[in-house]
């Protein structure tokens, strides 16, 4: 931009003073800068007078409600001081939910459900499912646990705590049931070569899964919508994929989402990434 | 009226071009007063055509040249231009202008000299006008007060083009003759569609004069021929206060369509750039031989409301095809209308419930605010903009005497397209002739006189069923039904023909009331619900989404009638079609201005909410195979953090990431603290905008200026906003002026800065005077308060030379701060609050970041755009996208609102 741009001026003032209508953009870049990263196709960033980028404010919130909803109270004390943000809730609850997901992340099932039992008792009480899912991992984590052991294991501690928590709730529902059941069968074959469906069962996604489940229902249960907004626009975009393939919409190139080391579709996407590849401290 | 500099000028100059050139067009500026001041106005004029005028303004007269002269009296309108003499013709005169002269001239004679113009008017065209529609108007016809008011109120806006009249002869086998006058619009002048610079005088553009073998009007004291051109029987009219709002508030329905293109007059929408041209002929419609139930519907004003009407695009050869060819009417472009439309209705007439929450009300929200705002916008300027008379008000007397105006208007934004608006009743264009419109919503079906009992017919609504509303609904009820008569519910496009039923032809789709069966588009009609009776209600409505179609009956869901339309909703245009079968019958619509019987609002609900089911079972690992669902969103969140300089929020987010993993990994041992690697720019970006967060724009000027010398330069939005915000910052730490003694800087304040916006006034004079007025006051908070009136004054200082209208508008905002005794509580609170530093503190962010050459979007943005983009097309290709409100979706705010800043909040360099 060279020298005062007062075209630019004139369509970019009236969100300076008026932020009362959020959904538009601070910035005053002439080009939306998407235009360059998006791979061609029907990419018409633009529709008419709609401007289809969102606003930083709009960002913030939306990051906002992802740190308290996904349980980082640290982040998301700092995020409301840098930012300008109020917090509504108090960090305790974001901290108890921090808590339980780690808990659940760690396999001590017994610290989550005693942590959810406090927060609100008839959180496991109303929502059976849930429930049941917590036993159910709690039985897995046991079973690993337990066939891990240099001798075999106390097999028959699982059988016991299945058959004390689990047994008389699965026949209720079909689901359980064939949960169950599946969590049964880990005690007869050998964990080193497992059918997908019982590995399945034994990788970290159940344990995230069941943490996520366990998450929405305390949100649901403190009267907030469950799913962070943040995690909706992902799903939305998923959603609008998959559509847009069924209707052949779907660009051929497709659309790179400018993540860093998206190595899985198209390295279209140049510089925007390598700058921010270099600056990311983040240890995974 | 002009000004005298004006009025001098102008007569100098043609002066002088009078003596080198013969045949010139010289336009006179004469302030009314002055002339006012003789009383032997035609003597005085005559004799100084005689010897041109040369001397002073008070000795002046019209020279009119016999050319123009010649033109002039045939068409009222040349001498309602030349009236006002002002340097341009065919421009609109400025109201003020306007008022204040017609309130000091005494009116004299007005009658004897219009009478003369109308038989002047009536002898070139000879009009035999044949057949049932002739346009006799009674003397009674709108001469009144009505048409007084509109001129009166008709005198800012851009200029339009003026429509001419043409004769058309038939002449038949048996030798007689038909001759019809014909009415055009002048080619477009200009693409100009600033009204106040358009100055192509639409009297060189008027095709159609004849100029000849009319007597020449040559002196007319401006004041009688003002007189002339409003309505003799009218008295002066002194309104000035002019808006679209008060107009309406007289809209009888005989003033409809004056009203609407009135209303696009004050919004400024007028302009050469688009024609108006066929709706000069619209009117002949009514008196076409061939059409005789239309003719005998149509009142005696249609002729005097047509031109006004309708406007279409097409050019003029084509326009007279419609004359005779209903078809043309029919491919009017709607979404034109709707501009006309839009801009008469303060308030949007439908919103339908089921539609609440949705995109697409928001847009059309947003779109009617806008427009209503460019209404506003322009017609401000237009009232301070035009002190010399530029605008000409534009009066035709047609060859009856009768005068209107046509407007045009600006061409529809692209927008329209994306939301055209919602249907909201009957097209009285788009009907059979023999289907009554009344009161816009019902429909009759009446008998015609002469025996010419049509068997069908059948109507459509003025727009059509917006896609991009996802589910269209509507519901009828039947008020009258004769015996054998039945009614047809559904929709059509436009290619479906109004003399039949819809869904028995092609392109219409229908429940045939009589036996209840379903029509799509051919005579074979499939079972599918109970007859329709008298006072049941019929509901019609679209999944455009789906691709089908459903009834209801009295609130009760009947099924799907059709399924598969899909790709033909997808890709035609579908109205709201009603046909009915026997004269008599009656029908009330409901197109959402009232509840409907039929819960509409569960039924969009319940769609929703399987759309909303299917969105949450999506799997996000879709979107980057190597990352896992918390992962790929953590990683997000971070490179955001990152990205826009949330030095610390990305430091502990970081951490706490890592916890997590530790605990999924089964990683007992502690996380070892970890050092991060912080850019410097990250750390300085988020100085300045803690600096600005907390309300300290000069320090943030300050910084921005040490590390990013050239960004403040490069970006002069961001400058501006900065300057604004610093403004804003000033008044916030003022008291509220109870406490001050201000008898008072405030309001003196306050003119000063209207005149220094006015731009007139030397802005050395204007702060000088300033301080003079605010040293009185020694109180220490009129010490702040003068601190930020002179920042004021530098910033209108500095702006002033551009003139832009959002610069001129922002300082206004924020200068109506001044206004309020305690701004805090009114009603520009707004501007106070915090919410605006963080939009000017995140745009600076942005623009450090570009300066750097880091893109200005991050993954999380981006794929924000790409999930828009990618509803939209899903809603252009007949998805369901357009029940996804994405914005509403991810932004439920109010869990995070932002926060009140404390004002001394300390800058954390962190």
């Amino acid at each position: 931009m060279a020298g005062p741009n007062w075209t630019e001026m004139e369509t970019n003032f009236r969100f300076s003073l008026s932020d009362a209508v959020p959904q538009l953009t601070p910035q005053s870049s002439n080009t939306p800068p998407s235009e360059t990263s998006t791979p061609p196709g029907p990419t018409r960033l633009q529709y008419g007078n709609i401007n289809t980028t969102i606003s930083k404010a709009q960002m913030n919130r939306m990051i906002m409600d992802y740190l308290v909803k996904h349980g980082y109270p640290q982040a998301a004390s700092d995020f409301a001081r840098e930012a300008g943000l109020n917090l509504n809730v108090t960090l305790n609850t974001i901290e108890q939910r921090k808590k339980i997901k780690n808990a659940i992340y760690a396999g001590q099932l017994q610290i989550a459900t005693e942590e959810i039992n406090e927060i609100n008792p008839d959180i496991l009480e109303h929502d059976r499912d849930l429930h049941f899912q917590l036993l159910n991992l709690q039985l897995v984590e046991l079973i690993k646990q337990e066939t891990v052991k240099e001798n075999g294991g106390d097999i028959y501690k699982c059988v016991t705590f299945a058959q004390e928590n689990l047994a008389p709730r699965a026949p209720t529902e079909a689901r359980w049931k064939d949960m169950l059941e599946k969590t049964m069968a880990l005690l007869i074959f050998d964990h080193k070569d497992l059918m997908p469906e019982l590995s399945a069962i034994m990788s970290p996604d159940l344990r995230i899964r069941v943490a996520v489940t366990a998450n929405q229902a305390i949100l649901r249960a403190t009267g907030e919508s469950p799913t962070a907004g943040l995690v909706e626009l992902l799903q939305t975009r998923v959603y609008a994929q998959q559509e847009a393939e069924s209707l052949n919409t779907w660009p051929a190139g497709g659309m790179d989402i400018g993540l860093s080391g998206n190595v899985g579709e198209h390295a279209e996407v140049p510089s925007n990434d390598n700058s921010l590849s270099d600056d990311e401290p983040m240890a995974e | 009226m002009s000004s005298t500099i004006g009025n001098k000028s102008s007569t100098q100059t043609a002066n002088s071009r009078n003596a080198s050139i013969k045949s010139i067009k010289i336009k006179l500026k004469v302030p009314r007063e002055i002339l006012a001041k003789f009383p032997h106005q035609k003597a005085i004029v005559k004799s100084s055509e005689a010897s041109s005028p040369a001397v002073a303004p008070d000795n002046l007269s019209p020279p009119v040249d016999t050319k123009e002269g010649n033109g002039l009296e045939v068409n009222g309108d040349k001498i309602s231009d030349k009236k006002d003499l002002p340097a341009k013709a065919g421009i609109k005169r400025d109201a003020a202008a306007m008022g204040s002269s017609s309130a000091s001239k005494p009116r004299s004679r007005p009658a004897p000299k219009r009478r003369k113009i109308e038989t002047d008017d009536q002898q070139p065209w000879t009009v035999t006008v044949t057949g049932p529609g002739a346009h006799k108007l009674g003397p009674k016809a709108n001469q009144g007060a009505i048409n007084a008011g509109l001129r009166a109120l008709d005198r800012r806006g851009p200029p339009c083009r003026k429509w001419g009249k043409k004769t058309f002869t038939i002449r038949t086998f048996n030798g007689s003759e038909w001759s019809l006058d014909h009415w055009t619009a002048p080619p477009k002048t200009g693409t100009k569609a600033n009204g106040v610079e358009n100055d192509t005088p639409s009297t060189n553009s008027d095709p159609q004069l004849p100029s000849s073998n009319v007597p020449s009007v040559t002196s007319h004291q401006p004041g009688e021929i003002k007189e002339i051109s409003a309505s003799a029987a009218s008295p002066p009219v002194h309104e000035q206060h002019i808006s679209g709002l008060a107009l309406s508030e007289l809209g009888s329905e005989t003033m409809d369509r004056r009203r609407l293109s009135y209303a696009s007059i004050v919004g400024g929408t007028s302009g050469a750039s688009n024609s108006a041209a066929g709706g000069g002929t619209s009117h002949l419609t009514y008196a076409t031989p061939q059409s005789p139930i239309r003719n005998s519907y149509q009142p005696a004003i249609a002729p005097e409301r047509a031109p006004s009407g309708y406007p279409f695009a097409e050019d003029t050869s084509k326009s007279k095809y419609t004359l005779w060819d209903r078809e043309i009417s029919a491919q009017t472009p709607w979404h034109e209308m709707e501009e006309v439309q839009g801009l008469s209705q303060p308030r949007m007439a439908v919103r339908p419930s089921y539609l609440a929450g949705s995109k697409y009300l928001e847009r059309l929200d947003a779109q009617h605010k806008a427009k209503l705002a460019r209404q506003a916008g322009q017609s401000t300027p237009s009232l301070s903009k035009s002190p010399s008379g530029t605008s000409l008000h534009r009066m035709e007397p047609s060859h009856r005497g009768m005068t209107y105006e046509i407007v045009e208007h600006s061409p529809p934004d692209t927008s329209d397209d994306l939301t055209p608006p919602l249907p909201s009743k009957w097209n009285d264009r788009d009907r059979n002739g023999a289907m009554e419109v009344i009161a816009n919503t019902d429909l009759k079906f009446a008998t015609a006189h002469k025996g010419h009992d049509q068997e069908i017919a059948a109507a459509r609504s003025d727009f059509c069923m917006p896609r991009r509303c996802g589910i269209y609904y509507y519901e009828i009820t039947v008020q009258y039904k004769p015996k054998d008569g039945m009614v047809a519910i559904g929709f059509s496009t436009l290619k479906a023909s109004l003399e039949k039923l819809p869904g028995g032809e092609n392109e219409s789709w229908a429940y045939h009331g009589d036996e209840g069966k379903c029509y799509s588009g051919s005579p074979l009609g499939r079972t599918f619900g109970p007859p329709i009776a008298v006072d049941d209600i019929v509901g019609c409505g679209i999944d455009f989404g789906a691709g089908r179609v459903f009834f209801t009956r009295n609130g009760g869901f009947l099924d799907y009638a059709f399924t598969d339309l899909k790709e033909v909703l997808r890709h035609k245009k579908v109205f709201v079609s009603i046909g009915m079968k026997r004269p008599g019958g009656h029908i009330h619509a409901n197109f959402g201005q009232a509840p409907f019987a039929y819960d509409i609002d569960g039924y969009v609900r319940r769609e929703k909410r399987a759309i909303r089911n299917k969105i949450t079972q999506s799997k996000l690992r879709t979107l980057h195979p190597a990352y896992n669902e918390p992962e790929l969103i953590a990683e997000l969140v971070s490179q955001y953090l990152q990205h826009d300089g949330f030095v610390q929020t990305a430091d502990s987010f970081a951490i706490e990431v890592a916890q997590e993993a530790a605990s999924l990994n089964q990683d007992t041992q502690p996380i070892a603290p970890q050092t991060f690697y912080h850019d410097p720019h990250a750390m300085q970006r988020q100085q300045i905008r803690s600096a600005i967060l907390a309300g300290n724009i000069d320090q943030a000027l300050n910084l921005t200026q040490t590390y990013y010398p050239s960004v403040l330069d490069t970006n002069s939005t961001i400058l501006f906003q900065l300057k604004c915000r610093k403004f804003i910052e000033m008044m916030r730490f003022i008291p509220s002026t109870s406490e001050l003694d201000l008898n008072n800087p405030r309001t003196s304040f306050k003119a000063k800065l209207k005149t220094g916006s006015e731009m007139d006034i030397d802005s050395q004079e204007t702060s000088g005077q300033s301080d003079e007025n605010v040293s009185n006051t020694t109180l220490a908070a009129s010490d702040q308060f003068q601190r930020a009136i002179q920042y004021g004054q530098e910033l209108t200082a500095e702006y002033k030379t551009h003139d832009s209208e959002e610069v001129s508008k922002a300082l206004n905002d924020i200068f109506a701060l001044f206004a309020y005794t305690d701004p805090r509580h009114s009603s520009a609170a707004k501007l106070l609050e915090n919410t605006g530093r963080l939009s000017v503190a995140e745009g600076l962010n942005s623009a450090i970041l570009r300066s750097l050459g880091a893109p200005s979007t991050t993954a999380l943005e981006l794929i924000y755009q790409q999930t828009y983009k990618l509803l939209e097309d899903n809603v252009d290709h007949g998805g369901s996208g357009a029940l996804i409100n994405l914005e509403q979706n991810i932004d439920r705010s109010g869990d995070t609102q932002p926060q009140n800043l404390v004002d001394d909040m300390d800058i954390q360099p962190t």
